[in-house]
């Protein structure tokens, strides 16, 4: 055993396996390491401002817009007046905002897209306030064109179930919208029915397609709301058919409205009340007759476009969009 | 010792059992020693595959979010619409770096995020559904997501 005789050489070979294997060791705790890592990112939330930032913004903005617009329609009758208020209105909103996110380091602004006023969409509140038939306003014409080639929103008709004509009438009031790009055709018939002793209101929706679906309200009024797609508060699907379409101007498509079947036989198929905001100025008057007493047409801020920014170290986002409370959601 | 004669030319063969037994305790310490390294090796390397093919799919569905969101951004606005997101992916996954790529996919509105390491060779792909058009390539790290009106949402190096 004389070339064994130096202690200090042996087991070499186990000591540069072992270096080796501890090495490797290492690697896989790093590996397992960046697997924890990755864990942990994967289930926290973002941190990353533009998930909701711009978006929570833009919702801000419209809300605020929506009441700013409410304002200046409740307050003033003179068109200048009811523009400058809600200039006004959306200066001050982008102060309060301006203020409120510059307390987490990003910079916004908001004001009225165009020059000057240009952003404010004047339209026509045309309202039917007392319970009367759905008549012309003028000639008592039974058939006749609400409003043609226009956006509307806030559009609600409230009648009188008792006013109604029996489910099974062959000419019961009828509430007609024609999409303008497509000519698709949605036919809103209100009907009452008794339903074992009950007596119900029919609110039937023909679609362009030939299906009908019908929502039902028990109230001995009921209120039609077309355009936010409820009857009496409660969501109906049947009502749920306004399409995401895009005008030339990039807004929503335009729409005509019109009444059918108001009297039959004489007599009026439903009496209520009726309300519904265009985009459309002027022209009412001489159009359709609207200076009656029942029907009132008055000039009211239809919608505001705005131009929004939004600055923050990781996001930067501007656009312009319009506010307009009512219109169909789509 | 009074057989001499034959037996005596057979001193040469004595005391080799150490020897033998020394070699033979190597050799078996060798390849035990190496089957354990390479069973590791392996097994650290099929971890580490692993770890970036999982780290690679979080990556792309943070990607694919962010691109959600720009998506809705960019939607709910008019063409008008300037748009900039400035995102910080991790730069590497389990050391190796990596490159997120858009590509076309076949189905309408729906495009797949590509996500290619390239030590060890792993790609992760992601579907994503969007109305605004996707393009783009970029490397793992700072990368920015812009809209423009003419190729809709672009990832690039920041």
């Amino acid at each position: 055993m004389a070339y064994l005789s130096d202690g200090d050489d042996r087991g070499q070979l186990i000591l540069v396996a072992a270096i080796a294997l501890a090495v490797l060791f290492v690697g896989l705790a790093v590996v397992l390491n960046s697997v924890i890592y990755t864990e942990n990112i994967a289930s926290r939330s973002s941190t990353f401002s533009g998930d909701a930032g711009p978006s929570t913004y833009r919702g801000e903005v419209d809300r605020a817009v929506d009441g700013v617009i409410a304002d200046a329609n409740a307050a003033d009758a003179n068109d200048s007046a009811r523009t400058a208020r809600v200039a006004a209105g959306v200066a001050q909103l982008d102060d309060a905002l301006r203020r409120y996110y510059a307390a987490s380091g990003v910079s916004t602004n908001v004001s009225l897209a165009g020059p000057g006023t240009g952003g404010v969409i004047d339209g026509t509140a045309i309202e039917q306030g007392a319970d009367a038939a759905f008549t012309e306003p003028e000639s008592g014409a039974p058939d006749w064109t609400v409003a043609r080639d226009v956006r509307m929103r806030a559009f609600a008709v409230t009648v009188d179930r008792d006013s109604l004509r029996d489910a099974g009438d062959p000419n019961p009031f009828t509430v007609v919208v024609v999409a303008n790009d497509s000519a698709a055709e949605w036919r809103i018939t209100l009907t009452r029915e008794s339903v074992e002793g009950a007596a119900m209101t029919n609110v039937t929706v023909s679609s362009p397609g030939g299906e009908t679906e019908t929502c039902v309200a028990s109230g001995s009024r009921s209120d039609v709301a077309v355009t936010a797609g409820r009857v009496d508060g409660a969501p109906c699907d049947a009502l749920d058919f306004f399409e995401r379409t895009v005008g030339p101007d990039g807004g929503p498509g335009t729409y005509d409205v019109r009444f059918e079947n108001a009297t039959s036989n004489g007599s009026p198929t439903a009496d209520g009340q009726y309300r519904l905001v265009v985009d459309a100025t002027g022209g009412f008057d001489a159009n359709y007759g609207y200076e009656s007493d029942a029907v009132s047409a008055s000039n009211v801020v239809y919608g505001v476009r705005v131009r929004i920014g939004y600055y923050a170290p990781d996001v930067r986002y501007e656009t312009v969009f319009r506010v307009a409370p009512g219109e169909p959601d789509v | 010792m009074s057989e001499p004669g034959p037996r005596r030319s057979r001193l040469d063969d004595r005391a080799v059992s150490t020897a033998v037994g020394y070699v033979l305790t190597l050799t078996i310490t060798t390849v035990l020693i190496s089957g354990l390294l390479i069973a590791g090796g392996s097994y650290v390397g099929d971890e580490r595959e692993r770890a970036v093919r999982s780290e690679l799919t979080v990556i792309g569905q943070q990607v694919v979010g962010d691109l959600g969101t720009a998506d809705g951004l960019v939607r709910a606005s008019s063409a008008s619409t300037a748009l900039t997101f400035d995102r910080r992916y991790p730069e590497r996954v389990a050391g190796s770096s990596y490159r997120i790529e858009i590509e076309d996919s076949s189905g309408a509105d729906t495009y797949s995020v590509v996500l290619s390491a390239t030590a060890p060779d792993v790609s992760v792909t992601v579907t994503v559904r969007s109305e605004t058009p996707l393009s783009g390539s970029a490397d793992g790290g700072a990368v920015r997501i812009r809209f423009d009106a003419e190729n809709g949402l672009v990832i690039s190096d920041d």
